[in-house]
This record gives structure tokens, sequence and C-alpha cells, in this order.
């Protein structure tokens, strides 16, 4: 019995070791050394050169910075518009099944998928935003300047995810005991005092799960920005997944990259572990 | 609800009138399509040089193969961590973790690796790749569905001189098909939507639809017919298979924390 637990993991934790933990050592190999794509046979050791290099990187730091700005602007955003929905359909209402069916569509598509629809949707040619802004009179074209192709990033992260929070603070809502409300009523508890007080504390396990979920979610966005902008125009949406993506594969400098592949697993590391806390809390874990 | 409604559901409104229309309406911004046509999802399937099926089929293989084996894998791993506590704390964390963390920081690493392995542009390499990032997923929602499943039938096979082998496929595995259902359906979706590691480590031969869609966008910007008929083509797999999962999607989606209704 004692063999057999363990038995029955090995499976597990030999793809975890060949495709986890072995990169991750490889990674600290390759970044003790200048290696490119066209040194790559013979790697010269250069010690921590491409850390302190990284370490004065503005690129890779404005990526970080970029991408916790993203993380933080769309989770708050994407979490009130769920609850907002969660509780607009928590009542008696006909064909409720088709509108949830409907309202969790965008969660099946990939987000690849979904970006390159968004950028239709913004294209200053064929696109329906442009269109509508048109016709009332605006002429405006996305993705010129930051602000614009910031706010387009957003929108789709926002259209794509708000369903994510809206299904689980939805099950959420429908779970909750009756009780407390029934007494709250007799008490003469008003709706905002009973959502404040009763509503709200009761979900706090569950919101505090997808504010973590969605959170590193966030912080991981690389297919949406990737396809929409680039990481454009400039530098200027650059998530650190693309600028790891171009530094290794558009401009093959290895070393470089991984290491700020060590640094942004240190930062995302903290995150995690921070968020695992929580998570924890939750029972979770 | 409606303009909510309207607002999520527009992208995909938007690009199914797209892919019904002519060049020559889209180019002129008339917005719904006055002679549909199905000439754009004709010319991605069988435009010569464009070999959209065969990617539509690496899809599939490598979606459903990395789902088949995502499961029979966690399977007895998260029967060992639900009925043993094994590795404890530690090694639940570290599966959690691997949830939470980029995966770009796997990417340049398994690149490298992958190249001298042989494995690039190879579906066993992406399968290899799809199974290790789903298993934080299915092991942790089988987990919470194997705990919810009363010991004491266990304990009964036991003392009945039942193995533990036994327990596990003739008591354990029937009873846990809800959940085993739940999280095949939903590892189905993760591998037919991932798009970071499939551009990477494929080039022509195990390249899936998503790549294949998305190179459509930079490779010919101006055939937006295409593009639109190319995603549509692609995203119909998932949308079906999401409706089969709703029941167990938020268990799923909270890896197994939250119940759902």
């Amino acid at each position: 019995m004692k063999l057999t637990k363990y038995l029955l993991i090995i499976p597990t934790l030999i793809l975890l070791l060949a495709l986890t933990l072995y990169p991750t050592a490889f990674a600290y190999f390759l970044a003790l050394h200048e290696i490119t794509v066209q040194t790559f046979r013979n790697p010269t050791f250069v010690g921590l050169d491409n850390f302190i290099e990284i370490s004065f990187n503005r690129e890779f730091w404005y990526a970080i910075g970029f991408t916790t700005l993203f993380a933080f602007v769309v989770t708050p955003i994407e979490m009130g518009l769920g609850l907002l929905i969660s509780l607009l359909l928590d009542r008696p209402l006909s064909g409720k099944r088709i509108i949830i069916t409907l309202i969790l569509t965008p969660l099946a598509i990939a987000p690849a998928l979904f970006a390159v629809m968004m950028k239709l949707m913004f294209n200053e040619f064929v696109g329906l935003v442009p269109y509508i802004l048109n016709s009332l009179g605006f002429h405006y074209s996305f993705f010129r300047d930051f602000p614009s192709s910031f706010l387009t990033l957003i929108i789709t992260d926002i259209i794509q995810w708000t369903p994510f929070v809206f299904i689980i603070t939805y099950s959420g809502l429908q779970a909750l005991p009756r009780e407390p409300y029934e007494a709250a009523l007799i008490d003469g508890a008003g709706s905002k005092e009973i959502f404040r007080y009763i509503t709200i504390p009761l979900l706090k396990p569950l919101l505090l799960i997808v504010f973590v979920l969605r959170l590193m979610d966030a912080f991981k966005t690389f297919d949406t920005v990737y396809i929409m902008t680039g990481g454009g125009p400039g530098f200027s949406t650059t998530t650190a997944s693309v600028m790891i993506y171009r530094a290794s594969f558009i401009h093959g400098n290895f070393g470089l990259a991984a290491a700020a592949t060590i640094f942004l697993l240190f930062i995302a590391s903290v995150a995690s572990t921070v968020g695992i806390r929580v998570l924890s809390k939750t029972g979770m874990v | 609800m409606i303009p909510f409604m309207s607002v999520l559901l527009m992208p995909i409104f938007f690009i199914a009138l797209t892919s019904f229309k002519e060049y020559g309406a889209i180019m002129s911004g008339i917005m719904f399509p006055t002679n549909p046509t199905l000439e754009n999802y004709f010319n991605v399937l069988y435009a010569p040089g464009f070999r959209f099926i065969d990617y539509l089929v690496n899809s599939i293989i490598i979606a459903v193969s990395s789902t088949l084996g995502c499961v029979l894998i966690s399977f007895p791993t998260a029967y060992s961590m639900a009925r043993f506590k094994t590795g404890g704390g530690t090694f639940s964390g570290y599966i959690l973790s691997l949830r939470l963390l980029p995966p770009i920081i796997f990417a340049l690493p398994l690149f490298i690796l992958y190249q001298s392995a042989g494995l690039l542009d190879t579906h066993i390499g992406l399968i290899l790749i799809y199974i290790v990032f789903n298993l934080p997923l299915t092991i942790l929602v089988l987990k919470s569905f194997i705990n919810d499943i009363p010991i004491e039938l266990e304990e009964a096979a036991l003392i009945d001189g039942c193995s533990r082998l036994k327990i596990m496929t003739k008591i354990v595995f029937p009873l846990a098909m809800p959940g085993l259902v739940a999280v095949s359906i939903l590892t189905f979706l993760a591998c037919w939507n991932e798009y970071l590691f499939a551009l990477i480590m494929t080039a022509k031969k195990a390249a899936t639809v998503n790549v294949a869609a998305s190179l459509f966008v930079t490779a010919y910007a101006i055939k937006y017919g295409e593009i639109a008929a190319s995603v549509m083509i692609a995203m119909l797999p998932p949308l079906v298979f999401m409706f089969l999962v709703q029941r167990n999607l938020v268990r799923g989606l909270t890896l197994g924390a939250v119940k759902g209704p």
C-alpha cells in the first residue's frame, strides 16, 4: 500500500520532471551563456552578464509593467461586469438556459481566433466598430497609437473573459443558503444592505478564487496581443510573454531571453505563491 | 441584459456575416450580405497550396490524443492524492503553480530541448506538452470528484479481499465517470484552443488549425472573407463541446474548488 500510492503518481512525476523541471534547470544553463541562433553549437560561458543586461533592459521592465497594468485593469472590470450579469440572471426568467449558453460562447473560442475576430472588428476598412463610428460622424482608425491599441486589447479581454467570471459567480449565487436572506428581510433590510452585508461576504471565497485565476491568466496574455497589435505600435503594448517570445524566436538571442525567462519565473512565482496562499484559505489546495 | 448580450455576441455575429459575404461586399462596407455565398469556405478548404484540411486533421489528432493521455495519466495520480494525500501540500502546490505560471517560461528551453531531441514539428511533441500543461486541471478536478465518492464503498471492497487496482478500475473509475467526462471535454477545449506552443513547436507538418487561421491573417491580410471562414471552421468543434460540458463547467474552471449548480 505504501508502495502503491507512489507507483500511481510515477507517470505524472516523470512527465513533470522531463517537461517542467528539466527545462527550468536548462533555462539557467542558457542564461549563463552567450548563445544565439548562430552560436547554437558552441555556447560561451559569460557568467551573470545576461542577468545584468536584463536588469538594465528598459524593454523588459516596461513589458513587466505593462502586463501588470493590463491585468489590474481588466480583472476588476471583468469581475464587476460578471457579477452584475449574474445578479441580473439570479431570478426566475424564461429562456434562462439559452441566455446562459449564449453568454458562455466566447469562453469556448480560442483566444487566438477571438483575437483574429476582434482585429477584423476594429479594422478600419471592413470592421464593424469603425463603420458604426463613421455613421455617427467620427473618423477614427484603431491600432495607430498606444491608447487605441490598449483599448482594443482591453475590450477584447473583457468580452472573452467576463463570461468566465459570470458562470462562476452565477453558480455561487445559486448555491447560497436562503436563511440569511429570510432573516434579513424580516429584520427589514433593504436590497442594498442585503447585497453589501450578506451576498458579498458569502461570495467572498469564490470571488477570491476568480480574482486570483483571472489576474494570473491576464498576466500570461500572449495570443491576443501577439495577433492584434503584435506588441505595437512600437513597443507600447508588449506583454512579458510577447517580449520573451520575440527575444527568443524572432531575435534568436537565447541567452538573453533565458535570463528574461528566469526573471519572469521569479516574479510570477512570487505572485503565484501569494495566489496559492489566498486559494488555500478557500480550501482549494 | 440585452445590451450585454449583444456586445458579447457581436464579434461572432460579425465574423459569421463576413464569412458569407463576397469580396466586393466586404470591401464596400456592406454590413448584411445581399448575395450570401459559400465561396469563402470553399476557398479555405480547397485552395491549392493552403492545406487547411490537413491542419484540421492535425488539431483533431493532437487534441484527442492529448486528452486521452492526460486523463489516463492523471486518474491514478488524482486517486493517490485524494485517498493517501500523496506528496502532501508541496506536490499539489507545485501542480497548482503550473496552472498559474505563464507558459512562456517553458517555451525557450523546451524549444531547444525539442530541437535536439528531434521533436519539433511532430504530433507527439505537441501532445506531450499538452498533456503536461493540462495535468493541473485534470488532476485537481478529478481529485475533487474522487473526494466525493464515499470511502465506505472502498473499505467494504477491501474487506472482501479486493485489490487496490481492482478498486480503482472497478469501483472508483465508473463512479468518477461524470468527472472524467467533464475533464476530458475541458482538456479537449484547452488543447484545441492552445496557441503559444502550437506556434512555437510546429511549422508545416504538425501545425494546428489555430496557427493556420492566424497565419492567414498575416499572409493574406486582404482576404477578409477567407479569414472569417477559417475562423468559423476552427471554432466550431469547441463550441459544440462547450455545450456538452456546461453542467460541470464551473467545477472545471475553478479546478474543482467550486461544485457548481
